[in-house]
């Protein structure tokens, strides 16, 4: 009688081990999930961060290179004084660090002169493997590297045809073109 | 026996939720720390870029006392004695806490340079500006001795402040 008695404390006794175990077992598998949830969380904003912060230096080179192609009528000799280097035809390449600027040379013909424009684009090496990890992590089959740039901007110059006869293109020049034949009819007065 | 393992489950969660709690505290940290410097490079070099493209014209670049000092001068008069008034903007070390910072100072253009009379803009590591015939050159430098350059173009080629090119 006693035994079966104390036999039945023990098994009482496992019992509540086991659900005192199970419900810890039940709250560890919880925490676990909400730990995963978090890390991507935290993971995600950290990389966000970065991103910006590669956008601004991106941003703060090509206005950088838009400024020096300002008003400028020879864009290539202009780039490779500041340390681009031809890397294709009207193709030009710089690289600090993990950026890399690509500055590609057009011109548009009009009836007053040649419009140039220079686009300059910026890839970052790092924000590319990031992207391609990530497209890579969702199964894209057709992942490669990412082609478009993070920041990409237009410098545009005009350069006057001035042999056609055009409208001067300064105020000193209008001024010079104004008082020229003033000159001739003061000339054509005294001869 | 079980309940030394009951012990251990415990403690096993109180370690990984410290450890997440860790992780958590370093990530943040290191968000912070990053929008800071972004935030830092971009204000502090758009504002002046933005301050020179309106100024264009009545921009002067000067060494005033060891300090570089950029002089935007509002109104038309371009002669040294007429009196209109003009923003200076300066990279200056504060003496007690060593903290670099941007500096922005709207005075009289007869009144003298004083360094100590300026509002502080953003606080920088190191900031420095040069001037190379039309092109202003401004240079911020990180903490981490990185370094963001920025080339700026005076659009007018005859200005109307006298001692500017």
């Amino acid at each position: 009688m006693q035994n079966s008695m104390a036999t039945q404390e023990v098994a009482h006794e496992t019992s509540k081990s086991n659900v005192l175990l199970t419900e810890l077992v039940i709250v560890i598998l919880f925490f676990a999930l909400t730990a995963a949830t978090v890390m991507q969380i935290f993971v995600g904003a950290h990389q966000k961060s970065q991103l910006n912060a590669r956008i601004t230096e991106a941003s703060i080179i090509a206005q950088d290179t838009a400024e020096l192609l300002a008003q400028e009528t020879n864009p290539e000799q202009v780039l490779l004084e500041n340390g681009y280097t031809k890397s294709a035809e009207n193709e030009y390449t710089y690289k600090t660090g993990e950026n890399r600027a690509v500055v590609r040379i057009s011109s548009e013909t009009k009836a007053g002169g040649n419009l140039i424009f220079s686009t300059i684009t910026l890839y970052n090496d790092a924000a590319d493997r990031a992207k391609l990890a990530l497209m890579q992590s969702k199964g894209i089959k057709e992942a490669q590297k990412p082609t478009e740039g993070l920041v990409s901007i237009t410098a545009a110059t005009y350069v006057p045809d001035l042999t056609l006869g055009n409208a001067p293109s300064t105020e000193l020049e209008q001024v010079q073109a104004e008082e020229a034949p003033v000159e001739e009819a003061q000339e054509g007065v005294s001869e | 026996m079980s309940s030394m393992f009951v012990f251990l489950l415990i403690g096993a969660y109180a370690v990984f939720s410290l450890l997440l709690v860790l992780i958590g505290v370093q990530a943040y940290k290191s968000v912070v720390d990053t929008t800071d410097l972004n935030s830092q490079v971009r204000t502090s070099i758009a504002y002046v870029a933005n301050k020179v493209r309106a100024a264009d014209g009545m921009v002067a670049f000067r060494q005033e006392d060891g300090y570089q000092v950029l002089n935007l001068r509002q109104g038309l008069s371009s002669e040294e004695d007429e009196e209109s008034y003009e923003t200076r903007i300066y990279f200056m070390k504060d003496p007690e806490t060593e903290k670099g910072g941007l500096y922005e100072q709207i005075a009289m253009s007869t009144d003298p340079f004083d360094p100590e009379l300026g509002e502080l803009i953003t606080n920088v590591h190191a900031f420095t500006m040069a001037q190379k015939g039309l092109l202003l050159e401004l240079k911020l430098t990180e903490a981490n001795g990185h370094e963001n350059w920025l080339h700026l173009r005076f659009r007018t080629e005859r200005p109307l402040f006298a001692d500017v090119y």
